[in-house]
């Protein structure tokens, strides 16, 4: 019996952070090269995209975090005018990493595109992005020294986390007071955060609370998945005693190989999907906003949803990768991304009880691993962007259809996405290619007219890509 | 001799379980979506009428060769495989791999007109447009294609296309376009091609009054006990009322074309929209389903029981619920006083107007293999008129509705099974095989996949614990101590199942496997109600606070509930006392030294004492106790913050069904309270579809729609409210499995499946699955069925 690829993907994974822990030796790596990115997010106002590289192969000693002008990054774009058919290898670049190897390449360096850099953990594996006064703070899930790192972020889009503002040319590594993880062990419950935080969730407090009577404060909760079947909580307040986030609690229980976590915006239960059995784990919050002492919160194991009415090949196996709900207030729906069978299944929240009430299955190609779900208000259309590793390409879905409405080919090794479905006439997808080391930009525009508009005749409504970010490295070994 | 060796397998629950299914091809699909079938003439080197290939054997000794032309949706292309050579064509061999015809993007659905095969049609999804192309295109073999590439087009229609039906006279070619809520009538010239303009004719989205459903008669064959046995089989409840929301505009998913009518699955609007296909479209009164349907496909006339003296037809169209995935049946036979009414279909306790399938439906296809042919026949010497050897439930000769599920498996439902009236012998005794002895072979039900040789029953021993203490109850229903079973009459439809056939049984089951689910049932003293229970309880003042957890939909009772529910003394909820909340979390570590017995003892798992308070009523998120319960004060001392909770049975044993899980009728009533449900899901002690009850009281004869038994009563009952620790246990067994036919089996294992279409090719009588999924395109036979080919 083969050892299936993504399962080879994670031994060698399981084996190279064995070693991160004690290979501190090297350079870090260059500014502003992405180097097998893996986590994505967008600031609250759509100025910045913020990437975290995974330092994968441990070339470098440390990692690094970006931050990019979306402006300068889409202006830069717009004006390259690249070809679709050269939309590969043509594109942007920050010009603090540009060498003399793009002679090849239609790629433009670009002053002002890297905003900030900082040097983080090896093989961060998520990030969530939350609130705070005068800017945002950044929380990632690090998974080299198993830690929750987190960094400020300024109006102006520099990174802050133990030197002050980090300029783009200049960055430094954040200081150890700025990871929550092994390092940091005292707790009011004496708990230390596990190993192998995979995912991660991002919200304010004021989200989870149950009941009432006392003022709030103003503060953040991160919710880690680990990969051994458990979750963490932290508190991170924004004020007052402490300006770090607190490890609050964690449980166990949970399903094994767990990918991530996203919290039902309802019933307020963080769903974990699992990829090696066919349940979701279900993970709640116990907050009293009765009461000011956190330590009467916890987390609470909320049960888990069996994986059926799908055919996954074998009653005791299953892979999920993720999952979201509809971003819609009256539309009571989550998507789950699922490896066996490659799908996105469509769930009635309020209908699964013991197991997911599957009301749609949308066939996708090889390696689906991520996806987000986004409502385009003028347009009425609810999207689906789904990046499938294996056969490098992004699906597009509409999820009110249950149609595949767009395909982008080529991309590489596609991995998480970041869209912005607000800045309109420059609305875009921002995919993270894993295997090429680059941002694929992908127009929305156009494919969002193309749906609207039944009188254009059309081959096609697929995204188009309009160029990539970074500077394109094949590592074919890792399909 | 190839082809032999591939049909010498076992028939099983899983068709062709043991076999080796042939890979014949590398893989070379991608995300594979629809088929249609064309004729090639090996020796003109032509296409020629569908019809021309009946009858072919699928060898090379063949002149004509089936071709399957099936659409890649994910690389906009069409494959054409031969079913002769076994072969996947290559469409330019200049080109090295294989290669496909590319066409317009995200292909829906093709169509290849059976009579005048020159010309095909694609609709292409993505690209808004219906593709015409020369069908040698797709056969690069044909010397003569019936028109040039550069006669090739399309017809952009602005929306998407997701399905096409062709005309009977091959005139007009329709386009389901869901997003206009409109369907395209375009026009097909002579020559094969379309017409550059087209008509978009709206679907009228009212509602009319439904057909009510006439009480027909049934058509089955059910022997039992070595005799025909109709009277000891329950006929459906009536349909259903539903209350559904629907969208406000048509959303066409689906297109059926039978003779000169053209009927539309309306995925939005709860009908299926009519025409008569003339020049223009005659619009026809719709028939009315009730709820959304996204599939559709209707039977042939067949006879309307199976006396074969009996002259009376009937048809049926089957339609795929929009809103859960079951399927429906429709009366189709023009004439019938009930055309168009959903007709109840199924006993025991699932939807009366719904099959009952493994799991959600995706695809819908009729197969009519041998059919129309004669029916069975049995001399008086029992001699029969077909081959004894094919009157199995695995050989199918006649009418059947094959359902692609979402589970991955095509699931077969009788129609009319030619063979039906020889099973089981002349008047059923001395069937042709001897293991025949039981039949239930029954229009749109699941046929069953084996014989069936032994009944329902318990598998291995009943336990029944006290205490923690384990014990075994023993046939009569003692268990070694006081408690136990006691000796029952079976209730109307149920027999004896433990013991087995006893006369003085202690638990009786249903008899008919149509109803039947082999499954684990558990008794437990004061047990909890599943998923009625919460991390995150709360007290505020008299009422608990449940955030979320839904507990009228869970069967959550208070004493107050069940008083005001209007109960009968048959009503098995009758003088219920309402049930209990359970804490099931300790103490926060504040209190925890001040409330130690409530704090978990981990080495013994359990707590000094545990807080149990009756519940005197209950709504979807809360629960209002007695205020001056001991136990709320110590929650109020002990419990200052949140809490976890459950909900318990009080003086009654929760009865759960692995899958059927906890019955109950408890619904939530306009003023936001859980209330038994006495008019709409009323008790009847005749039938057990009725009796949806998850609580068992000592001394009372209990019963579900698949169980039935009673707790002794005990000098000393049980304490309430002291959670004491009783449970019985028996799994119930020897359910006869479904017969299913599984395109996932590979020779290196099996491979999940999504299934996008199941089409029945006539010509050959075999049957196909595209799957999606594994990227696979699977041939089955149906006499028996098992697995021909696999290509991938």
């Amino acid at each position: 019996m083969g050892v299936r690829p993504d399962h080879r993907l994670h031994a060698l994974l399981a084996g190279l952070l064995a070693l991160a822990g004690c290979i501190q030796e090297g350079e870090p790596p260059p500014v502003g090269r992405l180097h097998f990115p893996t986590a994505i997010g967008l600031s609250d106002d759509h100025r910045f995209l913020y990437v975290a590289n995974s330092n994968f192969d441990l070339r470098y000693n440390t990692s690094s975090l970006h931050a990019y002008s979306l402006e300068v990054l889409n202006d830069g774009l717009d004006a390259q005018a690249c070809a679709e058919d050269a939309a590969d290898r043509c594109g942007v670049i920050p010009v603090e990493d540009a060498r003399d190897d793009l002679t090849a390449l239609d790629i433009a360096p670009l002053s002002g595109l890297l905003v900030s850099e900082v040097y983080i953990g090896s093989y961060a594996s998520g990030l969530g992005v939350g609130r705070r006064a005068g800017g945002e703070r950044l929380y990632l899930s690090v998974r080299s020294d198993a830690n929750l790192t987190f960094v400020d972020v300024g109006a102006d889009g520099r990174f802050s986390c133990g030197e002050g503002p980090a300029n783009a040319g200049a960055p430094y590594e954040c200081a150890p007071e700025f990871r929550r993880g092994n390092d940091e062990t005292a707790t009011l419950r004496d708990i230390t955060l596990p190993s192998d935080p995979v995912g991660i969730h991002v919200g304010p407090l004021s989200d989870i609370v149950t009941g009432g009577g006392t003022v709030l404060p103003e503060a953040n909760y991160v919710m880690l998945a680990h990969r051994d079947g458990r979750a963490s909580l932290f508190f991170d307040e924004q004020a007052g005693f402490d300006v770090a986030p607190r490890l609050v609690h964690t449980i166990g229980g949970l399903p094994a190989e767990l990918v991530g976590l996203t919290v039902d915006p309802v019933t307020k239960l963080a769903w974990a999907p699992s990829a090696f059995v066919p349940v979701v784990g279900r993970v709640g919050v116990a907050f009293d906003g009765a009461t000011d002492e956190p330590d009467r919160s916890f987390l609470f194991n909320a049960g888990e949803l069996a994986v059926r009415g799908v055919d996954t090949g074998s009653a005791s196996v299953g892979d999920t990768r993720a999952v979201r709900f509809d971003p819609r207030p009256d539309v009571r729906r989550a998507y789950v991304l699922s490896r066996l069978p490659r799908a996105m299944l469509t769930i009635d929240v309020d209908d699964s009880s013991g197991r997911l009430d599957v009301e749609g299955i949308v066939e996708l190609g090889a390696g689906p691993s991520r996806f987000e779900v986004e409502h385009f208000t003028d347009e009425g259309r609810t999207l689906a962007f789904i990046s499938c590793f294996d056969a490098g390409d992004l699906y597009v879905v509409d999820v009110d259809l249950q149609q595949l409405v767009g395909i982008v080919r080529g991309l590489g090794g596609p991995f998480e996405i970041a869209v912005d479905a607000r800045s309109v006439g420059r609305r875009r997808a921002y995919v993270l290619d894993f295997a090429q080391s680059v941002i694929r930009v992908l127009d929305l525009e156009g494919t969002l007219d193309c749906l609207s508009d039944p009188g254009a005749v059309v081959e096609s409504c697929s995204p188009r890509q309009v160029g990539v970010l970074g500077r394109p490295v094949a590592v074919r070994e890792l399909r | 001799m190839r082809r032999m060796s591939l049909r010498a397998g076992v028939l099983g629950l899983l068709v062709a379980c043991g076999q080796t299914p042939t890979i014949v091809q590398p893989p070379t699909f991608e995300r594979p979506g629809d088929v249609a079938f064309t004729c090639f003439d090996t020796v003109e080197r032509s296409l020629v009428p569908l019809i021309t290939c009946t009858g072919v054997t699928g060898t090379e000794d063949d002149r004509y060769s089936l071709t399957a032309l099936v659409t890649q949706t994910a690389s906009g292309e069409v494959a054409a495989v031969d079913l002769r050579t076994n072969q996947v064509l290559d469409a330019d061999r200049r080109v090295p791999g294989f290669t496909f015809v590319r066409v317009g993007e995200f292909p829906t659905d093709l169509v290849v007109p059976p009579n005048d095969p020159g010309v095909s049609y694609v609709a292409a999804f993505g690209s808004r447009r219906v593709e015409y192309y020369a069908t040698a295109r797709f056969r690069p073999d044909v010397d003569a294609p019936a028109i040039p590439i550069e006669q090739e087009g399309a017809v952009s229609l602005g929306f998407g296309p997701v399905d096409l039906a062709l005309s009977a006279d091959g005139a007009s070619l329709f386009a389901a376009l869901p997003r206009a809520g409109a369907i395209a009538r375009l026009t097909v010239e002579a020559d094969g091609t379309l017409a550059e303009s087209f008509e978009m004719v709206d679907l009228d989205p009212t509602i009319v009054p439904a057909a009510p459903p006439a009480s027909g008669t049934t058509y089955q064959r059910v022997c039992m006990d070595g005799a025909v046995a109709d009277a000891r089989v329950r006929t459906p409840n009536e349909t259903r009322d539903l209350e559904i929301a629907f969208g406000d505009a048509p959303e066409p998913h689906r297109l059926l074309v039978d003779g000169d009518m053209l009927l539309v699955a309306d995925g939005s609007r709860p009908l299926i929209h009519r025409f008569r296909i003339a020049e223009p479209l005659e619009p026809l009164p719709p028939i009315m389903t009730g709820v959304p349907v996204l599939d559709l496909v209707a039977t042939p006339e067949v006879p309307s029981t199976t006396n074969p003296a009996e002259t009376g037809t009937a048809r049926f169209l089957y339609a795929i619920d929009a809103t859960d995935h079951s399927v429906l049946v429709v009366d189709y036979l023009e004439g019938s006083p009930s055309f168009g009414a959903v007709l109840p279909v199924q006993i025991g306790d699932g939807d009366p107007d719904r099959l009952r399938l493994l799991s959600d439906a995706r695809t819908l296809e009729v197969m009519t293999p041998g059919f129309p042919g004669d029916v069975c026949t049995i001399d008086a010497a029992g001699a029969t008129s077909v081959d004894p050897s094919t009157v199995t439930p695995g050989h199918l000769r006649g009418v059947f509705l094959a359902v692609g599920t979402s589970d991955g498996l095509i699931q077969l439902i009788d129609v009319h099974d030619l063979n039906a009236t020889c099973r089981g012998g002349l008047n059923c005794t001395n069937p042709a095989d001897e293991r025949d002895g039981q039949v239930f072979v029954r229009r749109h039900v699941a046929r069953r996949a084996t014989f069936i040789t032994e009944s329902l029953g318990v598998i291995g021993t009943p336990s029944f614990s006290l205490a923690g203490a384990p014990g075994r109850l023993e046939p009569d229903g003692s268990t070694g101590g006081d408690h136990g079973l006691q000796v029952i009459d079976c209730p109307a439809f149920m027999g004896p199942i433990f013991p087995a056939g006893s006369t003085e049984p202690v638990v009786c089951g249903i008899l008919e496997p149509w109803s039947a689910r082999a499954e684990r049932w558990s008794g437990t003293y004061e047990g909890a109600i599943p998923a009625a229970r919460t991390g995150r309880a709360r007290v505020e003042g008299d009422r608990i606070i449940f955030p979320g957890a839904n507990l009228c939909a869970r069967g959550v009772l208070g004493r107050e509930d069940v008083a005001a529910s209007m109960l009968t003394e048959q009503d098995p909820e009758f003088g219920y006392l309402g049930d209990q909340v359970v804490v099931t979390s300790d103490p926060p570590s504040s209190r925890a030294e001040a409330c130690a017995v409530y704090v978990l003892d981990e080495e013994l798992g359990t707590r000094e004492q545990t807080l149990r308070i009756p519940v005197l009523a209950a709504g979807p998120e809360e629960l209002r106790v007695p205020p001056d319960h001991p136990a709320l004060g110590e929650l109020a001392r002990c419990y200052p913050s949140l809490f976890a909770a459950e909900i318990q049975t009080l003086g009654a044993f929760t009865v759960v069904g692995a899958t059927s899980g906890f019955e109950h009728r408890v619904v939530t009533n306009e003023e936001g309270a859980c209330r038994i449900d006495v008019v709409g899901q009323p008790y009847d002690a005749s039938d057990p579809a009725t009796h949806r009850n998850g609580r068992a009281f000592l001394g009372r004869p209990y019963s579900n729609p698949h169980v039935a038994f009673t707790m002794r009563d005990l000098e000393e009952p049980f304490a309430v409210g002291a959670g004491l620790e009783s449970e019985l246990s028996f799994s119930l067994g020897n359910v006869p499995p479904v017969l299913v036919a599984d395109p996932g089996l590979r020779a290196r294992g099996r491979r999940p499946v999504i299934l996008e279409r199941v089409v029945f090719s006539a010509v050959d009588q075999n049957l196909y699955a595209v799957d999606s999924n594994s990227d696979g395109f699977v041939q089955f036979a149906l006499d028996p069925l098992q697995v021909e080919r696999t290509f991938e």
